[in-house]
């Protein structure tokens, strides 16, 4: 589709949106730097490992974030968790986005077709998503493709409405009119005028679904569903330190709810510099 | 139509306003002179961005707070220096001594109070007594002059119930309730069709020639100028470019952009000047 | 046989809000449009003219009547047909920057009715004549990298039109092109216009509020009037005689420019407009 015979230079945005939202770019960086550690960087211990000789030692020297009950060593096992959420959260995000984006689409036609599809998603908004995802993943017998579908479960029904209002909005726009006029295909109007148009508010739904995909797996994890010990996973991190927390351990917990805290305000920050960028650029 | 007198209504010298921006500060008016006499109507004329319209409203002192308007004179005749007067005794000025009619009429109506209501207010604020039923004897004169079929249907709906010309028509019958020897209309009847425009700009002047009054009226439209002003002035770029008599400047323009701009309304059979 | 033939259209809206009343835009509206000649559409806002305008292009289809263009009847046309047509007949549009996609650069836009209508030019063709089809719009090459909001509105409504005659159409449809225009720049445009169509010898329904600007621009005009058009002459005869009581209305309200001709503003009885219609009902 992309046979521009012109574009506008647009190479420098992305890094003047980040210069502008310091914030933003710290997140960037932060979930990078994350990522590639989980899966290259040669950690200080086997995040899988257990030692009996070295329980529930606080942070120091030897062990950075510490030890918890088995004699995991938090530090390896918080950045290693980072491999199974994070690219859990992104899968998920990345079907929500792909599922979303097309029936959004298409319950923004006209016709029978997509007023059915609108009826569907009222009704099927009005279950607990969160519950039904839950039940789904359990029921799987912990699949992690499941996960995957969970998240897919409670954000493809935001991406749907959010794409449906804005092409709606915008199929009344004169420029429509114009490729219309013009003899546009539907497919031409679809690819070339509404898609690029909506991509923006796509992009800051998107990262704002990565922070919401790294709570619900976290909450997963936290109730034993999803990422199954001893593979090592924030949310089952935080409910096995929380039994810690009252005798003074708070280290096993506290790292892994940071990790969590510090991904989700990476991706609204992101959301935020994306959201301000296409609000400046063509209003 | 020579009924002016050499009595001033208006005088303003040098009037200039500046507005602090984000990037800077920005200077839309740079010295303008308005000369308004008893009797006449002196339009204000030029394209988008001269100027115009802010003039007017920082004469009205109606411009947000991040501007600053100096003159070294805004005299208006039976009241006093207008620059002189604080922004919020303004409210007292307008209405009493200046009408004011606006582009948009819905702006100028309370979307949420009766029209009756509004004329009301409007004595009230200005008047110690006037009871509501003298106020709506008022208003529906007033709605009638202005050639309101049914004013009483008027006087009890909103302004959403308006079309656009119904709408200036009670902006306009509200700016004279208080016989003001001064109206300003900022673009009255743009955006109207011009059997609406006609018949709003004839009950204008109409007002003003019956006693001696006197009015500024901007507009970006030549006819307009032509056909309802006695003396006009030209401006561009914040500044005045040419003044005069109607019959002067709009027969024999002596300044280019004047010359330009009168020679840019097309006339049948004749080429159109593009030269920029 | 006229290039474009409008005959006994009706066209109904649906009402705006529930227990609203339809609007009948469009009464039985017939007119021609003749090979290379502008045909002017004056009204006032709520006379239909617009619709009329998108009718022609068969932007909006009708409820009953027929557009032919070149014979062939629009509404007879299945969706391909009716697409590989439009190269022939374009639209120009009142607000030049809402009728360009903000994110597309200029080159972009224009170029697009050639790589609908003819792909086979290839990239290098197309780059080429949309470069040159600025130039002739009075645009330079440079504009063609840029995005529309970089534009001024003079500057946008020529990116407009540029892409309105690169696909070399016979007809096309002004719909008001020059009324959010500042003076000077409307007398830019006008005449960009009139040395396009000497030009390429193409067709133009002209719609427009503007009695100046129709009275310049136009052979012919139709004067429309709450759905229906009235009156058709030549312009020329129009002025000099209208015949229509609403025509005559309409031409009083003209306002000269030059002192010397003053106006006399003349209403007829009876004059509506829809507005005043709606308002003349009893409130609810």
């Amino acid at each position: 589709m992309h046979d521009d015979v012109f574009a506008a230079r647009r190479g420098v945005q992305m890094r003047r949106m980040l210069r502008q939202h310091p914030g933003a770019a710290l997140g960037v960086l932060f979930i990078l730097v994350l990522l590639l550690a989980s899966l290259f960087a040669p950690l200080p211990y086997d995040p899988m490992g257990i030692d009996g000789g070295a329980t529930l030692r606080s942070p120091g020297g030897e062990h950075w974030f510490g030890t918890d009950g088995a004699g995991g060593d938090v530090f390896s096992r918080v950045i290693y968790a980072a491999r199974v959420d994070l690219s859990l959260a992104l899968a998920g995000t990345v079907l929500s986005l792909v599922v979303g984006v097309l029936l959004g689409l298409a319950a923004s036609s006209k016709g029978k077709g997509s007023e059915r599809l609108v009826r569907g998603l009222d009704a099927f908004q009005a279950f607990p998503l969160l519950i039904l995802a839950l039940a789904l993943v359990s029921l799987s017998g912990n699949k992690l493709y499941m996960v995957v579908v969970a998240i897919a479960l409670i954000n493809v029904p935001r991406f749907m409405r959010l794409l449906r209002s804005e092409v709606l909005s915008l199929r009344e726009s004169r420029f429509i009119e114009a490729a219309t006029a013009t003899g546009a295909s539907p497919r031409r109007i679809i690819f070339r005028h509404l898609l690029p148009n909506v991509w923006g508010i796509v992009l800051v739904q998107t990262s704002l679904t990565v922070a919401n995909a790294i709570v619900v797996i976290a909450s997963l994890s936290f109730l034993g569903i999803g990422v199954s010990p001893p593979t090592p996973s924030w949310g089952s991190m935080i409910r096995d330190g929380a039994g810690n927390m009252s005798s003074g351990e708070w280290w096993i917990a506290g790292f892994a709810g940071l990790a969590v805290v510090l991904c989700v305000l990476a991706f609204n920050q992101l959301a935020d510099a994306i959201g301000d960028r296409t609000a400046r650029t063509y209003r | 139509m020579n009924a002016q007198s050499e009595e001033l209504a208006l005088e303003v010298r040098n009037l200039a306003v500046s507005i602090k921006t984000p990037h800077g500060v920005v200077h839309p008016v740079k010295g303008v002179d308005l000369t308004v006499h008893k009797g006449e109507i002196v339009g204000i004329v030029g394209e988008s961005g001269c100027g115009k319209s802010t003039t007017i409203k920082g004469l009205l002192r109606l411009l947000p707070a991040n501007s600053t308007v100096t003159a070294d004179k805004a005299q208006l005749a039976g009241y006093g220096d207008l620059l002189a007067t604080p922004v919020r005794r303004m409210r007292e000025v307008r209405g009493a001594k200046i009408g004011f009619v606006a582009q948009n009429p819905f702006g100028s109506l309370n979307p949420i109070y009766k029209i009756e209501r509004q004329f009301y207010e409007l004595q009230k604020a200005h008047k110690t007594k006037v009871s509501r039923k003298e106020s709506r004897e008022i208003a529906l004169r007033m709605l009638d002059g202005v050639g309101i079929v049914n004013p009483a249907r008027v006087l009890d709906g909103y302004a959403h119930q308006l079309s656009g010309g119904m709408a200036q028509r009670v902006v306009i019958a509200l700016a004279t309730t208080l016989s003001p020897q001064l109206l300003i209309a900022d673009e009255p009847t743009t955006g109207l069709d011009a059997t609406v425009q006609a018949q709003i700009l004839d009950l204008i002047s109409g007002f003003v020639h019956q006693e001696g009054r006197s009015m500024v009226l901007v507009t970006h439209d030549l006819g307009v100028i032509a056909q309802y002003c006695q003396r006009v002035v030209v401006m561009y770029d914040g500044q005045v470019v040419e003044h005069g008599s109607v019959m002067d400047v709009m027969v024999e323009p002596q300044h280019p952009y004047t010359q330009r701009l009168i020679a840019s309304v097309p006339k049948p059979g004749e080429k159109l000047d593009v030269s920029r | 046989m006229s290039l474009v033939e409008i005959e006994d259209v009706h066209k109904v809206f649906p009402a705006r809000q529930r227990g609203g009343e339809p609007v009948h835009a469009l009464k039985g509206v017939s007119l021609h449009v003749n090979e290379g000649e502008t045909l002017a559409v004056i009204g006032e806002s709520g006379s239909g003219k617009s619709t009329l305008g998108r009718v022609a292009l068969r932007l909006i289809d009708v409820d009953s009547g027929a557009v032919r263009i070149d014979g062939k009847d629009l509404g007879a046309m299945d969706a391909n047909t009716l697409r590989r047509q439009r190269a022939d007949m374009q639209l120009v549009f009142q607000e030049p920057f809402e009728s360009l996609n903000p994110r597309m650069a200029i080159g972009a836009i224009v170029a697009e009715p050639l790589q609908i209508h003819q792909p086979q030019l290839g990239t290098t063709e197309i780059r080429r004549q949309v470069l040159s089809t600025l130039e002739h719009v009075g645009l330079p090459q440079s504009f063609a990298d840029r995005l529309p909001g970089e534009l001024s509105g003079g500057q946008q409504q020529r990116v407009g039109i540029a892409r309105a005659i690169i696909s070399r159409p016979r007809f096309v449809v002004l719909d008001e092109p020059t009324s959010s225009l500042d003076l000077s720049i409307r007398a830019q445009i006008l005449a960009l216009l009139a040395e396009l169509q000497r030009e390429y010898s193409m067709a133009y329904l002209f719609v427009s509020h503007d009695m100046h600007t129709v009275e310049w621009v136009s052979d012919r005009i139709a004067v429309m009037y709450l759905g229906e058009i009235v009156e058709t002459k030549p312009t020329r005869e129009l002025f000099d005689a209208p015949e229509h009581p609403y025509t005559q209305t309409l031409l009083s309200a003209r306002l000269s420019p030059d002192p010397r001709e003053p106006h006399a503003y003349k209403a007829f009885a009876g004059h509506k407009t829809v507005r005043d219609a709606v308002e003349n009902q009893e409130p609810a």
